[in-house]
């Protein structure tokens, strides 16, 4: 068993468009999520209970079921449901933000309750309406509080967009699995993909641990 | 376009599968057991070694738990089945190839999780116990241990609702689990649509009172989520 | 009364199974002070927090110069700016300074520009003996300050009335003194005032009515003379006895 590093070297533009693929899905898929999330948590939290049970029953569908069962049907089964086809890249952003926004919906929704009701009672006293109160009393002091929590989550759907090459999205683990093949050398290439994935996460593990200590260290 | 043709949704497919499907569900039950088992193991070690005295366990431990935590489980599972026959020239089956890789995965997190338990023991228990003159494994045992296990045990109900879904990710290198079973059968029928909502929904069904029962946990043991 | 500043109609209210206030009638008189005691539990604070609809009544019916705020279609945040409530926990906003605290409530809600604000906020907290504290954060002052400062926000409104919920339970010994000077101050001024407290002292001087509930009910009322020192009620005397007052 002997070590190619020439054969990673030499490919390296190959997987560095899979990396970019890998980044952008992820940028793409955090950030439709975080805007369907909130809109989630707003209506688990709403007094209607209808939409309360609704919001709840859409949480607990995306984070009961596994990540690639989702995509698999996604990009399989809803094109025939809809009578359109769909490519990887839409179904498996769209997929990777309806799962995130289930997580981030909570996330936010344990955020602003963690809020004392003292300060929404403050608020509405001076005469503020709901909206003002959850706008500039609520969310500003939770915002801090879900930062941490959100990193992770972050880190956590960037690691899970490596499923995404299993419905042929080319990013870094389809490159790197189909260049394995196609040059005989895993143990180089797959390794490689492994250390990559590394270098990626540990700035973004550091920079969560940092958010943790300063906002939410008592 | 005028929207979606008529499609008649044929179930009767999936009650002809439902023995076939039942297969894989078994295997996939069989594996989240036998994972979770292989995990707490391996975690319990690597948790120890991360508590070391000596600076070179600590680092090998760290760089373990550094190492799953870090790479994708997809990236893990594919290594583990093409890389290491070449490295360790084992060949191993698809299952037992699944079963490390998923094995040794949920290991490193146990270990973060055991190590949280045991570090978030008051210090002044472990001070109590020496003062009584316990050796320091004594101590471990007898003090410190036994208030860990009520912190573990929450996060490792998650961990295990976690492992149950990812069970899902072997069927990439051909484990014959649940997942494998359905893209399978759908290829055989052409019924993707209805063998994949059928999987979703028994996948939710599995899983949602298990995570019922952990939130229950969670209240039961006073902890924060 | 004809001209209540406050009238309040058989009012009710449960949480669950569990009958907190039952069938409260009061009225309050512009300009006046009402002290209202009791022990824990008798639903003081739940009957302060009907009045603001922070709490929604049960049953019963809350008219604020003859508006009825009890009815559904009364427009809730309108109504509250007239009402200014202090809590016992002081409430304040952590992530603003003490004058954005204060300017919180005229620029947010009374669209009042910045600069207009700042002036009124500035002034009320001088007012309140905080004129040096202006940039301060909540978490810098002191449970007295933070409190003085709760009082200066609550009055940035112009409210009609103020409610105080047991205002100084929560404060240091040393510090209540100053909360209660600055509420002494107000009361002199005109402002027409609900009071939970248990500083009976206060109640004995600034008082112009003291009502003692209990068990969800006003079982007395009075001028502070005659309930501090000749009341009606034996729960009445009790209660003031435990807290050693003087009961002839």
């Amino acid at each position: 068993m002997k070590w190619n590093i020439g054969v990673v070297t030499s490919n390296l533009p190959y997987l560095l468009r899979g990396i970019r693929v890998t980044v952008a899905v992820t940028f793409a898929a955090m950030a439709l999520g975080a805007v369907v999330g909130l809109f989630v948590a707003l209506l688990r939290m709403s007094r209607a209970r209808g939409l309360q049970v609704l919001a709840g029953l859409y949480i607990d569908l995306w984070r009961s079921t596994p990540l690639l069962v989702q995509l698999i049907w996604v990009f399989y089964a809803l094109p025939i449901l809809i009578g359109h086809s769909m490519t990887p890249l839409v179904a498996g952003v769209l997929t990777m933000a309806l799962h995130v926004s289930a997580y981030l919906a909570e996330i936010y929704r344990a955020g602003i309750l963690s809020i004392a009701v003292g300060q929404r009672h403050a608020g509405l006293s001076l005469g503020m309406t709901p909206g003002q109160v959850l706008r500039r009393i609520v969310l500003p002091q939770a915002v801090t509080r879900m930062l941490p929590p959100i990193g992770s989550q972050f880190i956590s759907l960037f690691k899970e967009s490596a499923l995404v090459s299993l419905i042929t999205l080319p990013e870094l683990m389809w490159q790197a699995q189909s260049l394995a093949a196609f040059t005989m050398r895993p143990l180089e290439i797959l390794s490689a993909a492994a250390l990559i994935y590394m270098v990626l996460t540990l700035p973004q593990a550091v920079l969560v641990n940092y958010l943790h200590r300063r906002y939410l260290a008592h | 376009m005028g929207g979606p043709p008529r499609y008649t949704w044929r179930f009767d497919v999936v009650l002809e599968n439902l023995p076939l499907l039942l297969t894989g569900l078994w295997l996939t039950c069989t594996l989240t057991v036998l994972c979770m088992l292989l995990g707490l193991g391996v975690g319990l070690v690597v948790a120890f070694g991360r508590l070391s005295r000596w600076r070179l366990v600590r680092a090998v431990a760290f760089a373990y738990t550094e190492l799953f935590r870090t790479t994708p489980l997809l990236v893990q599972i594919v290594w583990v089945f093409y890389v290491l026959p070449i490295v360790s020239g084992i060949t191993l089956s698809p299952f037992f190839s699944g079963l490390l890789a998923l094995g040794f995965n949920v290991g490193a997190f146990m270990a973060e999780i055991y190590r949280a338990g045991i570090l978030s023991v008051n210090p002044g228990q472990t001070a109590a116990g020496l003062a009584l003159r316990m050796t320091r494994a004594q101590t471990m045992r007898r003090v410190v241990l036994p208030q860990a296990v009520t912190r573990v045990i929450p996060p490792m109900a998650t961990m295990w609702v976690s492992l149950f879904k990812d069970t899902s990710i072997l069927s990439a290198i051909g484990v014959i689990e649940l997942m494998f079973r359905a893209r399978e059968i759908a290829t055989d029928t052409y019924r993707p649509l209805e063998i994949f909502t059928v999987v979703a929904v028994l996948y939710f069904v599995l899983t949602y009172p298990q995570s019922l029962a952990v939130n229950a946990l969670y209240r039961r043991f006073r902890m924060q989520e | 009364m004809a001209d209540a500043m406050i009238r309040v109609q058989g009012l009710h209210k449960h949480f669950g199974t569990l009958h907190v206030l039952r069938g409260v009638d009061l009225a309050v008189a512009r300009g006046e002070v009402v002290v209202i005691i009791g022990p824990s539990g008798s639903g003081k604070s739940t009957f302060l927090r009907c009045l603001n609809r922070l709490e929604e009544p049960s049953r019963g019916r809350i008219f604020l110069e003859g508006t009825d705020i009890t009815h559904p279609k009364v427009n809730l945040p309108r109504v509250r700016r007239q009402i200014g409530m202090v809590f016992q926990h002081f409430n304040l906003f952590p992530h603003r300074t003490a004058l954005e605290n204060v300017m919180e409530g005229p620029s947010t809600v009374l669209r009042m520009s910045r600069a207009d604000a700042r002036v009124r906020a500035q002034a009320l907290l001088d007012k309140v003996g905080l004129a040096d504290k202006l940039d301060v954060k909540p978490s810098a002052l002191s449970g007295g300050q933070q409190q003085r400062v709760a009082i200066a926000r609550a009055l940035a409104m112009d409210p009609k009335v103020m409610l105080f919920d047991e205002v100084t339970s929560a404060l240091d010994p040393e510090l209540v003194g100053e909360v209660l000077t600055v509420m002494k101050r107000l009361a002199d001024e005109g402002m027409t005032m609900l009071v939970v407290t248990h500083e009976m002292q206060f109640g004995e001087k600034v008082a112009d009515r003291v009502v003692m509930f209990d068990e969800g009910a006003i079982i007395e009322e009075g001028p502070p003379k005659k309930i501090f020192s000749r009341a009606d009620h034996e729960r009445t005397r009790r209660f003031l006895s435990q807290l050693h007052w003087d009961v002839s």
